[in-house]
Parts: structure tokens; sequence; C-alpha cells
């Protein structure tokens, strides 16, 4: 290295006129090199007193030994470090959606995301009928994704979306298109999908309930979204052990004090697009509950008995409505307030378990492992779903491959 | 003593009728209270350090002090229940909506054209001047443009409603591709400040107009064929909050050519609509408005007069009234003060002086340890030699002196020490200048 040279000739100028009282062990190529004051025998080395003592000295001659240790670790074993910079690989033609691996203790559904904006897209994706395949991730692997966060999204042209706006675009031009529409008509034939009916942007609905969904999608992100991200993130009383056992991976070669530096870096990007959101300040605990239990009596009361907001067919507001309030209801926190707040209302539980039950409980998705170096990770979390899903109806050209993954996982 | 609203001053400049007061919130506020009949002085006050909430308008009665827009309206007064009398669950349950809404989608459209706009923020300085002093407006009005601008950065991560109202349009103006790169050394993304997230913002105009008509749109389609929200013909709180947004959007005019909104022939002719074609990127929302939205206008119109704002007089800030009025009811605790300093615009500029001041100081004193470290390494080596040249003349010297008491007499050796130790010195100097100069080549290399 170059700070090793600069240092070996910073040494050799300086001991050089004490070059004949040391002992040639230097010279010697077997043995690790060691710094030659280290040998000196002389009388004047070993009367250190008499200049001052250099710890920086003590701490270079440290380092380089550390640095020159490291160098004698055999190749092969720096393969069990997780690689720098992960880049997916999407092996065929179907979507493939990346989430944060579910890690709530009392789910049985192996697939549908514990963090909520994942869920989000889980849900939008369900109701829109794209065949698409999923691939759980944890969270110290969020640097797979342009924006150094879950989900993201690789079509099946290989684009990544990993933006809000962009997966809008794409939802609304692919579950237009004619595969897609027959999928549907087909999956909802046989069972599979509860209902065949969509609304896929508010667009597609007539005026008057058109500016419902908007006003009420403004009402979800302004006043609920905001209180479950500080209830789960930055509410004192629940502090970072909740989050650590939502997010911390299990299973990583990086020792469990990282975690908390992890799950410390994410709180800090959700703090900041709160600011975002409320221009600076984030305002107190108190007053986000107040809004949060008033948003949630005005969704209680618009959306009365109804399987969904706009008659039988979900839309996008059902998405995140649905993901808010499962998110809120599956957590077990010290400050449950806004769970509480949920059950003052029936019919928000009954809404968000009968979305549960009909698009996410019993329903089969292709989960695919990550690939690493060609090395399966988690062939066991695998190996619990099954092959049998609307990919392999919707795109008949991905069927083999997709059957290909389901045996070499199983 | 009857109430007082402290908000606000009044909109300056042209505008195409007079509102009491420059900010959305508090003209919301006025509104309602001359909805609801209420007696109530308008203070003018231009520090929003007053308010708990960090926003105006504050509202003080008697009895207590309410802090905000939604403290205001949540206050529970007579003539308020007279004046929601007529509104349902879901009427309430819409409020809610709509409040949000406004506050998070309308608002950021105008705050982008009066402050992120480069025509028209010359105006929008214009219309601050009467209101505060050089330092705080500029630092006002650096803040709110900073906090526009990173809304609408960080839309394509936070936002969902404002990418479902632009549809299916494509963006003028891409973001960055990657803003949050991640680091490339580790697999953590660790940042402990927000990336730059400037002042410059990165959406175009036309796309903010393209989902300022969405939202038109959707206001228009919420009032329908009514006279006021909420299907009456008497006016309620949910008309308060949204004349108090829209407002805001079609009175203040921006003197600019293109601006002048053809609003004219309205009047003449009221059988034919106006037959101007929608412009894919009009100059300002009052053009936009008035092309497309004449139900939106006469809308506003209609709750304008309803509430009978231009007869509003505005209690101002000076001197004597000041001095007349009840003092400002003004929490004299020291965690308020405190608070209140913090909020305080002139507190973001001593806290960025004082970064600013400590991040040289430690600079130069960085700089400074280290030209300390080189030096006293050089003169330790400088110290070194010369141990090691005396130990060297000790063992001549010696060496010497065997071979002297070998030789001849102990006379001579008394003489040499004392040479020896000139010509050391001599050395010394010699030696030192040398290591110095050594030093300082090593540095340039370097």
């Amino acid at each position: 290295m170059d700070q090793d040279d600069r240092l070996e000739q910073h040494d050799a100028t300086a001991v050089a006129d004490t070059a004949t009282t040391t002992t040639n062990d230097a010279q010697d190529s077997d043995a690790p090199w060691t710094d030659p004051a280290d040998h000196d025998q002389s009388d004047d080395a070993n009367d250190r007193s008499l200049s001052a003592p250099n710890p920086l000295r003590a701490l270079a001659s440290r380092v380089r030994s550390a640095i020159h240790a490291v160098r004698t670790i055999p190749v092969p074993a720096l393969a069990l470090l997780p690689p720098l910079q992960p880049v997916p690989s999407p092996e065929s033609s179907t979507p493939t959606l990346y989430v944060h691996r579910p890690r709530w203790p009392r789910q049985k559904n192996a697939w549908a995301s514990s963090d909520p904006e994942c869920l989000v897209w889980q849900a939008y994706l369900q109701f829109s009928g794209i065949p698409y395949a999923l691939v759980l991730v944890d969270a110290d692997n969020a640097a797979m994704s342009p924006t150094g966060r879950l989900p993201f999204l690789v079509t099946e042209r290989g684009r990544v979306v990993a933006l809000r706006d962009r997966l809008l675009r794409y939802i609304a031009t692919k579950a237009h298109s004619d595969e897609v529409e027959r999928a549907v008509a087909e999956a909802a034939q046989r069972g599979t999908r509860p209902t065949e009916l969509r609304v896929l942007t508010p667009d597609d609905l007539p005026g008057p309930p058109r500016a419902l969904a908007h006003l009420y999608l403004a009402l979800i992100e302004a006043d609920l979204w905001p209180a479950l991200m500080y209830n789960w993130w930055l509410e004192p009383r629940n502090g970072l052990g909740a989050m650590r056992l939502l997010y911390a991976p299990q299973k990583s070669a990086w020792p469990a004090a990282l975690d908390t530096l992890l799950v410390a870096g994410m709180r800090q990007h959700v703090q900041t697009d709160l600011a975002t959101r409320f221009a600076g300040e984030i305002p107190p605990a108190e007053q986000l509950y107040a809004k949060a239990a008033d948003a949630l009596a005005a969704l209680a009361e618009r959306l009365g008995d109804g399987p969904y907001f706009f008659g039988d067919a979900p839309s996008f507001l059902d998405a995140l409505c649905f993901a808010a309030l499962h998110s809120i209801l599956s957590a077990d926190f010290p400050c449950d307030r806004l769970r509480g707040l949920v059950l003052a209302h029936d019919n928000l539980f009954t809404y968000s378990k009968n979305i549960w039950n009909a698009w996410f409980r019993k329903c089969e998705m292709s989960v695919r492992p990550i690939r690493r170096c060609g090395v399966d990770l988690w062939p066991a979390a695998a190996a619990t779903t099954t092959s049998a899903s609307t990919a392999a109806v919707g795109s008949p050209a991905a069927s083999p491959v997709v059957a290909d993954d389901a045996s070499s996982v199983a | 003593m009857g109430l007082l609203l402290y908000a606000w001053g009044p909109l300056a400049g042209p505008s195409r009728r007079s509102l009491p007061t420059v900010d959305a919130d508090c003209l919301a506020a006025v509104t309602y209270l001359r909805l609801a009949n209420a007696k109530f002085e308008l203070v003018e006050h231009n520090d929003p350090s007053l308010s708990h909430t960090g926003h105006l308008p504050v509202l003080h009665d008697e009895t207590a002090l309410f802090h905000g827009l939604d403290a205001v309206l949540a206050r529970k007064s007579d003539k308020a229940a007279a004046l929601d009398a007529h509104l349902t669950a879901l009427h309430k349950a819409d409020r809610a909506a709509v409040e949000a809404l406004l506050r998070d989608q309308l608002e950021p459209v105008r705050q982008y054209m009066w402050y992120l706009d480069a025509r028209h923020t010359a105006t929008t300085h214009s219309r601050f001047k009467p209101l505060l002093p050089l330092i705080p407006r500029w630092l006002h009005l650096h803040s709110a443009r900073r906090a526009v601008a990173r809304k609408f950065n960080a839309a394509h991560r936070t936002d969902w409603l404002t990418h479902v109202l632009a549809g299916d349009r494509k963006p003028t103006v891409r973001p960055p591709a990657a803003p949050a790169a991640p680091t490339p050394s580790l697999n953590m993304s660790l940042r402990l400040s927000p990336p730059a997230q400037d002042d410059a913002c990165t959406w175009s105009r036309a796309d903010v107009m393209h989902v300022a008509r969405a939202l038109y749109t959707t206001i228009a389609s919420i009032l329908g064929e009514h006279e006021f929200l909420a299907g009456g013909d008497t006016p309620s709180s949910l008309d308060a909050v949204m004349f108090g947004a829209l407002a805001l959007h079609y009175y203040p005019e921006f003197p600019d050519a293109e601006s002048a909104a053809p609003a004219a022939d309205a009047d003449a002719d009221e059988g034919k609509p106006a037959p101007v074609a929608p412009r894919d990127d009009p100059p300002t929302l009052a053009y936009l408005l008035s092309t497309e939205f004449p139900t939106l206008v006469a809308y506003i119109d209609r709750v304008y007069d309803a509430a009978r704002i231009g007869e509003i007089v505005v209690a101002g800030a000076s001197q004597e009234e000041v001095a007349s009025r009840a003092p400002v009811p003004v929490d004299e605790g020291l965690m308020a003060r405190v608070r209140r300093f913090a909020r305080s615009d002139a507190a973001h500029a001593i806290l960025s002086v004082a970064a600013g001041a400590a991040l040289l100081a430690g600079y130069i004193g960085v700089v400074r340890a280290a030209e300390e470290r080189r030096v006293a390494s050089a003169v330790e080596e400088v110290r070194r030699v010369q141990v090691e040249r005396r130990r060297a003349v000790a063992e001549r010297r010696e060496r010497e002196l065997v071979q002297e008491e070998g030789g001849l007499g102990a006379d001579g050796v008394e003489d040499r020490p004392v040479d020896h130790d000139e010509a050391e010195e001599e050395e010394h100097a010699a030696v030192v200048t040398e290591l110095l100069e050594d030093e300082d080549e090593g540095d340039d290399d370097k």
C-alpha cells in the first residue's frame, strides 16, 4: 500500500544512523514484516525515555500489523461477506416485487410484508390483477434498490420502478393490457380472485366518486399515515426495539450491534420525510393522534358497510386504507393508541379483516429466493410456497421459467 | 374585551378584492368567525412564534388561548353550533378530508406560485414588505421557499395523491435519478442529515398547473350545482375553510402582461360562455380559474359577499394601538420563551452563523494541531540524531582515551571535549536546518 511504503521510507530516514545496530530480521521475506524499531537492541533504542513517547507511532505500527494480518486471510472466505451493492437479477418475464420480509410472529401467511409501504404496493398489485412474483428481502439488502429503500419492482423488461409515480403509471398501463384483463377474468372464474371488478385509478370512476377518492386519499396521507409512522418509529415509549424486531435481519454476516445502526438509519429517513411533509417541525404527538382519530372517524363514516369504498370494486384507496389499518391492527407495541382508535370503529376492523381474508390469507404467491453468487439464500422459506399461482396462467412464455424456479427451490 | 384574533397582516399589492390577511389559515379563521356572526377584533401580528403550533392564527377569548386553525375551528360556542347545524355526520367527515386536501395539496400549489415561480417572487417580496422588516422578511420567505421546494422534490417518495392527480402526464423535469444513492462502502444507507435538497425544485410550472387543474376539477365536482358546500344555501365552516385557501389563489394579481386574465368580458356576455381555449401552461392560478372554472370563481365571490370580508377593519400594529390594547397574553415561562426563540427566524440566523464559526474554528484547530505535530516530530528527529551523535562522540572519546592511556600521557585530554562541544553546536544547527528543510520538501511531495 502507498501508506505502508511512505511509512517505511520515513522509518528508513530516521534510523539511518542506527542501521548498523539493527538485526537483519526485516530482510527475511518468510517471516511477517515487523517494525525494525521493535528489534532495535542498541542502548539508545532502549532509552526511549529520552524521546517523548509517541503514541501516534505506536498506533501506526499497530495499524500496519493489522492490515498485514488481514492480507493473510484466504481469499475464498471473503465471499462470506455480503457483496457491496447487490443488484437484483430478473430471471423471467414476470414483474418481480422486492419487499421487506414479513416478521409478525403470529402471521401464517409467508409473503404479506409487515412494512406498511410494502403492503400498499402488494395490495395494489393484488387488486390490479397483474401477475407478479415476489422476493422477500432483509433490511440490510435494501441497497439493492436505486433509492436505497424497499419496496421496488422490476418490470418484465428489466426496468426498476422504485418511485411512487412510476408505479402508478406502470400499473395503469399494464393493467389495461389484454393479457392482464384475460388473466383477471379467468382468475375470477376459477375463484382464485374474489372479484373481477377493479378500479385502478380514481380516473376510472365517474365525477363525484372520483372527487371523494381524491379527498379521502388526501385524508389518509395527511392525517393517518404520519400518525402511523410516528407511532412506529418516533414514539418514545416504543423506542427502537419494536422496529428492530421487524427490520433487523435474522441471519446476516454483520454483528448484531450493526443492526441498531441500520434501524436507526431507517428511522432517520422516516423523520426526514415527516419533517418535509410538515414543512419543518413535526407537530407534537397529541396533535398527530387527535388528527388520526378524526381521520379514522371520517373513514368509518364514509365506508359504511360496504366491502370497499366504491361499491364492489377494490381501488387504490382501499389498498392504502387497508395497508394502514392492517399495520395498525397487527402491531403489538407498548404504545398502541392507534390500535384503540381503530378498534373503536367496528366497520373498519371488519373491512380490514375481510380484505385480508379475501386477498391475502389463502392466496398463493410465487416467492423467488434471492440469488447471491449463484447460491440460493433462504431455501427453507421458499419451500413453503406453492408453484401454482396466477403467474403461471398469466403469461405462457413465463410459465416454464416459473416451473423451473419452483422445482429448483422445492 | 371580546374575541381577539391575532393573524398576519392584510394583503398588499395588486389584488382583485381586498383581503384582511395574507395567510390561508388566518383567512379561514376570519371567514369562519364572520360567517358565525361572532364579534371579534382582528389584530395584525406578523410573528408566528406567538402560537404554540408555530402557525398563526391565535384566538384569544376571555378564558383561553387557541393556537392554530384547528383549535380555532374546534372551539365550542353557540354560534359555531348554529353555523354547522345543518351538517350531517357525512359532511363532518368530509370536512376533515377537505381540510387535509387543502393543507396538503392546494396550499403547496399556491406556495409554489408565490415562492418558487421566478416571475412572481418579486411580487411576493413586495407583498410582505409592509408586514416585516428586511431581515425577518428575507428569512421567512427563504424558509418558506425551501420548505415548498423540499416538499415537491420529495413528492415521489412521500406522496400518492399528487401523482394520482397528475395522472398520465409525464413530468417535464425528471427528479434526480438516485437522490439517496446508497453509500458504496457499506450496505447501510445511514445518513444523518437530509441530502442536498436546496431551493431548486425539480417540478416545472406546467406540471404544477396540471395538478392544480385536477384539484380544481375535484373541488368543482364536490361543489356540484349547489350554492355552498354541504349542499345547503347557507354557508358553513366547510365553506370558510375552502374560501381561506381558494381566495389566495384567485384574488391576488400579478402585474405581468401575460398574467392578465381575460375576465373583463364575463359581465358583458352572461349568456354565452367565454370562448377562451384552455392553455396548457397558464401563467397564474387566477388565469386558470377564470378561464376554466367559472363556477369556482362564482363560489369564491359568493362566500366573500356572504362573509362581508371587505368590511373588516384590521387593527393595525401602530404604536398607539398596541399601547391601548391589552398586552398580548404571552406565556412568560422559561421553557415557553426558549421554545418561542427556537422557532423564530432570528434563532435560525444565529444558529447558522454559530455553526459556520464553529466549523471554521474546528478546521483551524485541526490544521494547527497537524502543524504542531509535524514540527514536534521534526524536533524529535533532531533530538534523536543529536543524542546519537553525542553517544558516537562519547564512544570515540573513550576509545581514544584508551589509546591515549596506552600511548601518550593524560595531558591533551582536557582540550578536546571543549572543541567537540563547539563543533557539536555548529553541527546541531546545521542538522536542524537540514531536517526542517527536508520536512518541508516531504510535505510538498505529499
